[in-house]
């Protein structure tokens, strides 16, 4: 066998998804014995295998685990999974370790389009919503969110350089921007579309089920799959952009995807649970550190280690103020902003303040 | 062989390039320099596809590069760009690497053995596992050299040449590694390859030239040996100062600028 070589960190890299991928279902099994009724790892694990549909094991305990915690859980890991790897994508498209979906305006952006789907529903969106159902809410999202990330991009970044001190500020003012528009939505809607905008808000992910699930689900799926294609392209425009073309790769093509995919990712997450922030900004920098910055590995990374993040997140949720729950993105806030400030101010050189 | 027919770019009312028209022929290294704002920089984004001209075309072994995609560009020619910075922690070995990222026929050890020889080559052995971020300016000037000439593997390949662009590849390099950069430079031209590099120090121009393009204000002024083309009345008329060229025994050319500190006393 061949001696691993200085500098090269792929081993390192393919045994942490390895780890990561065993941590996942470690964390999930715990997690769906977690709640009022306490199921120990041994009891999930039988029922799990009796299958949705077993009589053998008590029917309470059976439905617990497969109709109320299951689409939860798969909830919980997608949208942590779509949220890390959203994060990862618009930082590598922006070279810089501090975009965030939540902070630069693109989750305010797909807020928004969440939010006129459920006031507008009934009159001017009423058309969109004949046609896509259950999707229209996903679908304004994803809107949302893609243009808010057009809008960042082409502020943020001059032949193909980004200004880090441009695109936060930029995201500040898209964010605010994004929520004034709520704000009128908000004002203009009825009593009813306040409790349903309230209800989203602050949902998080208690409202999940399995016909939830089936709406947004195969879409953060898709992305998750999608991604890995952008990790040479990622990695090579951290040389630049004009290197990147150098390099062989298709910048605007690439760039793009990138784009679609991250608003995509955001709009189902959002549209599911809400703004969640920071878990796109901790997840990717905390690879970075641990197996490298090679996108290849680091974007399946991502989802893994964003899966697992959100699902501890949910289960100190469900538990801290049992039998009530916490809104989710309290968690990741209390987490992850003390965290970001830490990044800044240890990379205030990169950011010119 | 790149070739520019009346080439001419704007950049909105400033003209850069005024219908320029030239061949870089492989075999040969040829050295661009001018005074800042000539349109070397300029020259260079418009031979490697990276910016389209205004009028004019220009062309690879016959192909319109409009035509052609960055792959197949990337394929035939590498570019060394003045400085790059990278806000992400990758080493010295995952930069070098990206050079190879289009060869598919690699296996990862094969990889990694190319990746090693070139940072041989560029005077960086045992850099592999270190920071690219905490490698001083010509440290990382000479890692982006290892990763390009990765990405252009041998000088020839099929039996035809590769190109190699390089922008300003000294500007951040002792002497030594000034010197040992265009030597790797040369070697290439004498393989087969064709080299074309942006100079700004005109004695390592004269000295590594086969042929010494010379700009101003967007266009050709002198092209040839630098033996013929360096002249007393060049370096006056397209730098502005009363320079005198010295000649070495040999009929290499040399400029002293201690000569102009000297009138100035």
């Amino acid at each position: 066998m061949d001696l691993a070589v200085e500098g090269d960190r792929s081993r390192t890299a393919a045994a942490g998804l390895l780890w990561l991928s065993m941590a996942l279902a470690a964390v999930a099994v715990i997690s769906l014995g977690v709640g009022p009724a306490g199921l120990s790892v041994g009891r999930v694990l039988s029922i799990l295998m009796a299958g949705p549909h077993s009589t053998d094991q008590p029917i309470g305990e059976v439905l617990i685990v497969w109709q109320v915690r299951m689409p939860r859980i798969l909830m919980a890991a997608l949208v942590g999974a779509s949220l890390a790897v959203a994060g990862a994508v618009l930082q590598g498209l922006f070279r810089n370790p501090l975009a965030d979906p939540g902070l630069v305006g693109v989750s305010s952006g797909a807020a928004l389009g969440a939010v006129s789907t459920i006031v507008l529903g009934n009159t001017i969106l009423a058309p969109m919503l004949a046609i896509f159902g259950a999707y229209g809410l996903p679908l304004m999202a994803f809107l949302g969110g893609l243009a808010s990330t057009i809008v960042l991009y082409l502020i943020a970044t001059r032949q193909g350089r980004t200004s880090v001190a441009t695109m936060l500020l930029a995201g500040i003012a898209l964010g605010a921007f994004a929520a004034a528009g709520t704000g009128v939505l908000i004002y203009i809607s009825s009593e009813q579309q306040l409790r349903d905008i309230t209800f989203w808000t602050l949902g998080g992910l208690s409202g999940s089920s399995w016909a939830k699930l089936a709406v947004s689900g195969p879409i953060m799926m898709l992305v998750i799959i999608a991604v890995p294609v952008l990790g040479r392209g990622l990695n090579a425009i951290v040389l630049g952009e004009a290197e990147a073309f150098h390099l062989g790769v298709s910048v605007q093509r690439m760039k793009r995807l990138a784009i679609f995919l991250v608003a995509l990712a955001t709009g189902a997450a959002v549209a599911t649970s809400g703004v969640i922030g920071f878990v796109g900004i901790v997840v990717p920098h905390l690879l970075r550190l641990g197996m490298g910055a090679d996108h290849r590995p680091l974007l399946p990374a991502c989802a893994l280690l964003g899966a697992i993040l959100l699902l501890l997140a949910d289960m100190a949720a469900r538990t801290i103020v049992s039998p009530a729950e916490l809104p989710i993105g309290i968690i990741t806030a209390l987490l992850g902003a003390p965290f970001f400030l830490w990044m800044l101010l240890k990379q205030r050189n990169l950011i010119d303040l | 062989m790149f070739e520019l027919r009346d080439v001419s770019v704007s950049f909105g009312s400033r003209p850069i390039l005024h219908g320029l028209s030239t061949r870089i022929e492989p075999g040969v290294l040829t050295v661009v320099a001018g005074p800042n704002g000539a349109g070397k920089s300029t020259v260079l984004k418009v031979l490697t596809g990276e910016l389209a001209p205004d009028s004019g075309e220009a062309f690879f072994e016959g192909r319109s590069l409009t035509k052609m995609t960055p792959a197949a560009m990337a394929a035939r020619r590498a570019v060394l760009p003045q400085s790059a910075q990278l806000s992400f922690p990758f080493t010295v070995l995952e930069v070098v690497r990206l050079g190879l990222e289009t060869r598919h026929d690699l296996t990862s050890d094969a990889r990694n053995q190319i990746a090693l020889k070139s940072l041989e080559r560029v005077d960086l052995s045992g850099f592999g596992g270190r920071h690219y971020q905490q490698l001083s300016g010509g440290e990382q000037q000479r890692v982006h050299l290892a990763r390009v000439l990765c990405q252009l593997g041998e000088p020839v390949v099929d039996g035809r040449p590769q190109f190699i662009f390089l922008d300003e590849p000294t500007s951040s390099l002792d002497i030594r590694h000034q010197i040992s950069t265009l030597e790797i430079a040369r070697g290439l031209a004498r393989a087969g390859a064709g080299v074309l590099a942006i100079l700004h120090d005109l004695n390592l121009a004269a000295a590594f030239a086969d042929r010494l393009l010379v700009m101003r204000a967007g266009q050709l002024y002198a092209d040839g040996h630098p033996r013929e083309v360096m002249t007393d009345t060049l370096i006056s008329d397209v730098f502005g100062i009363p320079l005198r060229v010295g000649h070495l025994p040999t009929g290499m050319p040399y400029i002293l600028p201690q000569t102009l500190a000297g009138m100035a006393a």
